[in-house]
C-alpha cells in the first residue's frame, strides 16, 4: 500500500523532551508515554504525566490499533510545502491503550468510530506516523 | 445589589472579585481595516490607542496602564506604545501571548489592577498586520507541539477548528446548513457596519458554491485577515462618572485554561472532548460572577474566528441547548429585532480579524448605546466572549448610570 503522504516535507523541530520518540519512530517503533504509577498512557512527549502529573514517565510501546474520533479534509495548503499532496485527509486517532494522536489517512469515506491501524510512513528521508483503516 | 456572592462556584465559596461591577470600558478607538496596508504594528496601535483616548475625551497625561496580546510575537509591547504615545510613567503593563483567548482577559486583568489600586486608567490594545505581514490563520509558528502537526500537513488554524467541528457535528447533529446559517445572518449585519471588510449579503445558494478550504470549511466560514488595530480604555465606574463618560460595566468575568489544555495554543492532544471548548468549561463561573442568567442577556458577541465558533458559543454559554444553536439562528433570534442579537459587527467574519478585540469594542457600543447603524435598542445587558478552543475568556458587560 503507498504511503499517505507523497509529496509534502517539512522536517519536525523535535526537542529534548521529544528526540526518543522521533528516534524510536525512525526505528520502525510507535512508542507513547505512560505513568509507572497509574499505567496512564499519554502523547505529545512531556516530563510529567497530562492525567495524574506524574513525574515517572516512561515509553511503552502501542499494538497500533484505534478509533477515528474525527477528521478533516484539506482542500487548500495554506503552506506552500503541501500545495502538491491536495486534497489529503489527516484523522484524529483515540489508540486503544488511550492516548490520542494525528495522522494521515488516504483520501476516502471515514466516520467515526471506524478502526484504523497506525503505519509507519517515509516521505524523502523523514520518518512519519499515519494510520490505515484497519 | 446585595447578594452577588456566587451560588454555584465550586466550594468554598468565593467573594465576588471587587472588580466586578466598579469597572468598565469608556472609550473604543479602531483604526481601518485594511487589506492593503502600509503602516506598522506600532503605527497602528497607536492609532487606535489615540482614537479611543479622544473618543472618551481622556488627555494622554491621565493614561497609566497599558495591556496587550499577540501570538507568537506578531504585535508590539506595551512599553513601545506606552513610548509612541509620550505616555508618563506607566504602573501597570501587561503583554500576553496567548491570542483570540485573551481580549476579555487582558480587560477583565486591567479592570482587576484598577480595582486593586495599580492603575487608574488603563489602555487595552491589539495591532496586527495580519494580511500583510504575519497571517495568524496560515504561518507556521514553531512551538512545542508543532513538531507533530506540521511535517503531516496539520499546519493552521482553520484545520484545527474544522477537526473540532467535524466532531461537533457528529455528535450534536449539526451541519453545514448550521454553519452557512451564521455566515449568512452575520453578512446581514455587516451590511450595515461601515468598518466590515466583507458587506455583501449571502444567500445560501452563494454559500454552498464557495469552495472548500478544509472540509467542512468554505472560505466565508472562515475570518477575513486584515491589517488593523482596536483599542478601549477601561477606567472605574467612579472615574467614568466625574468625566462624564459613558460606560460598559463590566459586571461579570471569567477566564479558564482548561484542564488538558496541552503544552501550547495549538495543542489539544489531551482534550478528550471536541465538542465542548473553552466557553462550557469557564460558563458557571462566568454567570456565577454577575448573579445572572442566559435569559437576561440582550446581546452576545461571540468570538468567531471560524463559524462553528459562534455555534460553541451559544450552547456553550447555555443560550441554547445541546444541538440547537443551528436552528436557533435561521429561527431569526441571533438577526436584528431578534430575542439576542448576535456578533451585531458582523463579526470577525465579515468585520476583520483583529482577534477579537473588535467583537469587545463592538460590545462595549452596544452597551453605551453608540452602535450607530446596528445599535440594539434598549441594550442593557452583553456577553462577550474571546477564544474557542482550550484557552477563553469571557465578560457580561452592563450598561453604566451616567
Amino acid at each position: 500500500m503507498s504511503p499517505p503522504q507523497q509529496k509534502g516535507r517539512v522536517r519536525p523541530e523535535t526537542d529534548r523532551d521529544s528526540a526518543w520518540w522521533w528516534e524510536a519512530l525512525s526505528s520502525g517503533r510507535f512508542e507513547v508515554c505512560r505513568c509507572a504509577p497509574h499505567g496512564h498512557y499519554f502523547f505529545p512527549p512531556a516530563p510529567g504525566c497530562s492525567t495524574c502529573g506524574s513525574p515517572d514517565v516512561r515509553p511503552a510501546a502501542v499494538c497500533g490499533f484505534g478509533v477515528v474520533y474525527s477528521w478533516i479534509v484539506v482542500h487548500k495548503a495554506l503552506d506552500p510545502a503541501f500545495v502538491g499532496d491536495t486534497p489529503y485527509t489527516i484523522v484524529t486517532v483515540d489508540l486503544d491503550e488511550g492516548a490520542r494522536v494525528f495522522g494521515r489517512i488516504e483520501n476516502g469515506p471515514l466516520e467515526a468510530g471506524q478502526r484504523v491501524c497506525a503505519t509507519i510512513y517515509n516521505v524523502r528521508g523523514i520518518t512519519l506516523l499515519g494510520f490505515e483503516r484497519a | 445589589m446585595g447578594s452577588l456572592v456566587a451560588t454555584s462556584s465550586p466550594s468554598p465559596k468565593r467573594e465576588r472579585p471587587s472588580f466586578l461591577g466598579a469597572t468598565g470600558i469608556t472609550g473604543v478607538g479602531y483604526t481601518n481595516m485594511r487589506r492593503h496596508g502600509k503602516s506598522s504594528v506600532l503605527g497602528l496601535a497607536l492609532e487606535a490607542c489615540r482614537a479611543a483616548l479622544a473618543d472618551c475625551g481622556l488627555a494622554a497625561e491621565e493614561v497609566d496602564g497599558v495591556a496587550s496580546f499577540g501570538l507568537f510575537g506578531d504585535s508590539v509591547t506595551s512599553q513601545a506604545v506606552g513610548t509612541g504615545l509620550g505616555l508618563g510613567d506607566l504602573t501597570y503593563t501587561l503583554d500576553l501571548n496567548n491570542g483570540g483567548s485573551q481580549p476579555c482577559f487582558a480587560v477583565m486583568s486591567a479592570a482587576m489592577a484598577i480595582a486593586a489600586g495599580l492603575a487608574h486608567n488603563v489602555l487595552v490594545f491589539r495591532a496586527l498586520t495580519g494580511r500583510t505581514g504575519t497571517k495568524v490563520g496560515s504561518t507556521r509558528f514553531e512551538s512545542p507541539t508543532s513538531q507533530y502537526r506540521y511535517p503531516i500537513g496539520f499546519t493552521a488554524y482553520p484545520y484545527y477548528i474544522a477537526m473540532w467541528a467535524r466532531r461537533f457535528m457528529i455528535e450534536t447533529g449539526a451541519t453545514e446548513n448550521d454553519l452557512a446559517a451564521v455566515v449568512i445572518s452575520q453578512r446581514e449585519y455587516a451590511a450595515r457596519n461601515e468598518r466590515a471588510v466583507r458587506r455583501n449579503r449571502i444567500t445560501s445558494e452563494e454559500y454552498f458554491v464557495r469552495e472548500y478550504v478544509v472540509e467542512p470549511f468554505r472560505t466565508v466560514d472562515c475570518t477575513v485577515e486584515v491589517d488593523g488595530a482596536v483599542a478601549v480604555l477601561v477606567t472605574s465606574t467612579d472615574r467614568a462618572s466625574a468625566q462624564g463618560a459613558p460606560i460598559a460595566v463590566i459586571e461579570g468575568a471569567a477566564w479558564v485554561t482548561g484542564s488538558g489544555s496541552g503544552l501550547d495554543i495549538a495543542d489539544f492532544h489531551s482534550w478528550r472532548d471536541f465538542t465542548r471548548n473553552c466557553q462550557f468549561r469557564l460558563a458557571p463561573r462566568l454567570w456565577a460572577s454577575c448573579g445572572l442568567r442566559p435569559a437576561d442577556i440582550d446581546i452576545a458577541e461571540i468570538y468567531d474566528c471560524f463559524s462553528p465558533a459562534v455555534l460553541y458559543g451559544l450552547e456553550g454559554l447555555g443560550f441554547v441547548g445541546r444541538g440547537e444553536a443551528g436552528a436557533f439562528i435561521r429561527d431569526g433570534h441571533t438577526s436584528a429585532g431578534g430575542s439576542l442579537p448576535v456578533n451585531t459587527h458582523g463579526g470577525l467574519l465579515n468585520e476583520g480579524y483583529v482577534h477579537g478585540m473588535n467583537t469587545v469594542a463592538e460590545a462595549a457600543l452596544q452597551i453605551q448605546g453608540r452602535a450607530g447603524a446596528v445599535q440594539v435598542a434598549d441594550a442593557e445587558t452583553c456577553a462577550v466572549t474571546s477564544g474557542v478552543l482550550v484557552d477563553g475568556s469571557a465578560l457580561i458587560l452592563r450598561k453604566g448610570d451616567r
